[in-house]
């Protein structure tokens, strides 16, 4: 048989209880003539006593934080007790964090003059997951009480994304973006590079000196110049609050760079190259689908997603931004992801006649570039996505480089938000928007597709118009 | 038809289409509500003469081959001066009447879009070709087309 047995402080009064006191048989008067008359008896004692409420407590505000954030401390008394003025004592001790066996202890654990001694309510910044202790005086309680409170302190995550991600060589021009997750300002930004023995060669032969980096903490970006790709940046930074935060992001190279940011990347022309071949566009007319897809940064890394294609026909498909779905947990971790592009296809050539099964576009003559729809499902979605994103989650859905992009058989199109929209309400109640008159030519880049239409196409840039425009 | 009443309201629009005004709302077509003759929702009229200028003077170097859809439409050879705005709401019923007995046939939400529709915005292109222009959103033409012979019978529903 169990028995729970609890060690505690007891604290507390009351009367003493005997019971089964056992009657002494009355002594005889001459018993107690010749000094002290004593009187044996046995009985059973009984203490009852009360264990002693903590009356002091502390509460941390909020309890789980990421590194640097500050947490309020605030003491509670009860039992009709009060805090005596002066008398807290405050004692922040972070967890002991072991690595390869030893303790570490890192700075900056150490609280700051928020919680100095006397003061009643604590704020500091926690950098480690620890406990708040708190000792104080209570009247009219005649020791001192103590109490304390746990904050879990969460890590942030630095994130480095080069743009372009893969250069045809010199590292000149790129520029590294960094971010935290979540969003924190920094007070300073320093690059390394470990370039690889390809770019050690090159640089070599080109006479090409050490990578330096130009960065701007205010907006979270380096420039570099000198070096050669493939390279290895370790990229560190300090948030405005003291945290260091270190990662590492390469920069690769590509056949066929284009300059823009968003297009050199493997990653891009992978999506790119995949929507195209399942959009048929080898395949009788009627067969093709325009298809959709997604890039997602997701925590540094580009991911993609290639999205449903049952509702689409070879000439429409579902805007691949405007299913707000798609972009809430658990399809997708706000502040963590970010769209940096959205894709679909024109699988037909200009001036191709659209097949039967494209419903009210059948018929129709093919032109190039993106449609008004195609600005309101790609582009207008996905900024609306965006604010509503901000005001849910408070975080951006899309990365500041966002694109739109059309993959024709002859062009590359990419859509960038215009400078104002012009909207169209219909009797039905919907609203379409499009950009405004004079607007889309700036908005808009064109590219054109050169041979090999593979995953290692090449792109040329064209002041060639589309069709669509307004 | 044309009525004399609203001549000097075409040369606006037949200004506006050289670019020398602004094109004003549908309301400004004096058109009391829901009248077949209006286009009901906003900017949809200036969507309407900007492609109609499109289809007929554009020849952009990578552009869509619009002699070939003016071919196929039986406009060869209209010029944008040519175009004027039907008023008359005979003519204006019988090309809506025409539309909303075809447009249902692409599906339940064009059904439905065609019963909320009560005007569009009817352009004679030529004596025997007419558009109506609608509040109904394409997606290539922002307006929906649909191109008539003048019994009002269906050409394209496109332009």
């Amino acid at each position: 048989m169990a028995e729970k047995v609890t060690v505690g402080r007891l604290r507390g009064s009351g009367t003493v209880l005997r019971t089964g006191m056992n009657q002494p048989t009355w002594p005889g008067w001459f018993n107690c003539l010749n000094g002290p008359c004593v009187i044996a008896a046995e009985a059973q004692q009984t203490i009852t006593m009360h264990p002693w409420m903590d009356k002091l407590a502390l509460t941390a505000s909020p309890t789980e934080v990421y590194e640097g954030d500050s947490v309020t401390f605030t003491p509670s008394v009860s039992g009709g007790m009060t805090l005596i003025a002066g008398s807290p004592r405050w004692m922040w001790v972070p967890h002991q964090r072991a690595i390869g066996g030893q303790v570490q202890t890192d700075p900056p654990d150490t609280q700051t003059g928020g919680c100095a001694n006397g003061i009643a309510i604590c704020r500091v910044r926690v950098y480690r997951t620890g406990n708040m202790y708190l000792r104080a005086n209570l009247h009219p309680a005649t020791i001192g009480e103590q109490a304390f409170a746990k904050v879990v302190v969460k890590p942030l995550k630095l994130i480095a994304t080069s743009t372009p991600r893969a250069v045809g060589g010199s590292l000149d021009w790129v520029r590294v973006l960094v971010r935290t997750v979540p969003e924190r300002a920094f007070s300073s930004i320093t690059i390394n590079s470990v370039p690889g023995p390809m770019a050690l060669r090159r640089a070599h032969l080109m006479s090409s000196g050490a990578v330096s980096a130009v960065c701007d903490a205010a907006a979270a970006e380096c420039q570099l110049s000198g070096g050669m790709a493939p390279t290895s940046l370790t990229v560190s930074a300090t948030t405005q609050q003291g945290v260091v935060v270190t990662t590492t992001v390469d920069v690769d190279t590509l056949a066929c760079p284009t300059g823009n940011s968003l297009l050199d990347s493997k990653e891009i022309r992978t999506i790119m190259d995949s929507l195209w071949k399942t959009g048929g566009d080898a395949k009788p007319a009627p067969m093709r689908l325009e298809r959709t897809g997604l890039l997602i940064d997701s925590a540094g890394i580009l991911v993609t997603r290639y999205l449903d294609s049952a509702s689409a026909t070879p000439c429409s498909t579902p805007g691949p931004m405007s299913n707000q779905d798609r972009f809430e947990p658990p399809n997708f971790l706000p502040g963590v992801m970010r769209v940096v592009a959205s894709f679909h296809t024109h699988p037909f050539r200009k001036d191709s006649i659209t097949p039967s099964n494209c419903g009210a576009l059948s018929g129709r003559r093919m032109g190039v570039g993106p449609s008004p729809a195609d600005w309101h499902s790609g582009v207008y979605d996905a900024l609306d996505g965006d604010r509503y994103t901000r005001s849910k989650f408070e975080a951006d859905l899309l990365s500041p480089l966002y694109r739109h992009i059309v993959i024709e058989p002859d062009h590359v199109w990419l859509m960038a938000p215009p400078a104002s929209w012009s909207s169209f309400p219909t009797p039905s109640g919907e609203v379409y928007y499009v950009p405004a008159r004079g607007t889309m030519k700036a908005a808009l880049s064109g590219w054109e597709r050169t041979s090999p239409k593979t995953k290692d196409f090449c792109l040329a840039p064209t002041n060639k118009g589309t069709t669509f425009a307004r | 038809m044309l009525n004399k009443a609203y001549v000097k309201l075409f040369a606006v629009f037949l200004c506006s289409f050289a670019g020398t005004f602004a094109v004003r709302p549908s309301t400004s077509l004096t058109q009391p509500p829901h009248s077949p003759c209006n286009i009901e929702g906003q900017n949809f009229d200036t969507a309407a003469f900007d492609r109609v200028r499109t289809v007929l003077t554009y020849t952009g170097d990578v552009g869509i081959d619009n002699a070939a859809i003016r071919d196929t439409l039986g406009i060869a050879g209209v010029r944008i001066e040519d175009v004027v705005v039907v008023t008359d709401t005979i003519l204006c019923r019988r090309a809506l009447n025409a539309w909303k007995a075809f447009f249902p046939s692409y599906g339940p939400k064009e059904a439905q879009a065609a019963v909320q529709t009560t005007g569009g915005l009817l352009l004679r292109l030529a004596p025997n070709r007419y558009a109506l222009a609608l509040a109904v959103f394409d997606p290539w033409t922002i307006a929906t087309f649909f191109v008539t012979d003048s019994n009002f019978v269906m050409v394209k529903p496109w332009m």
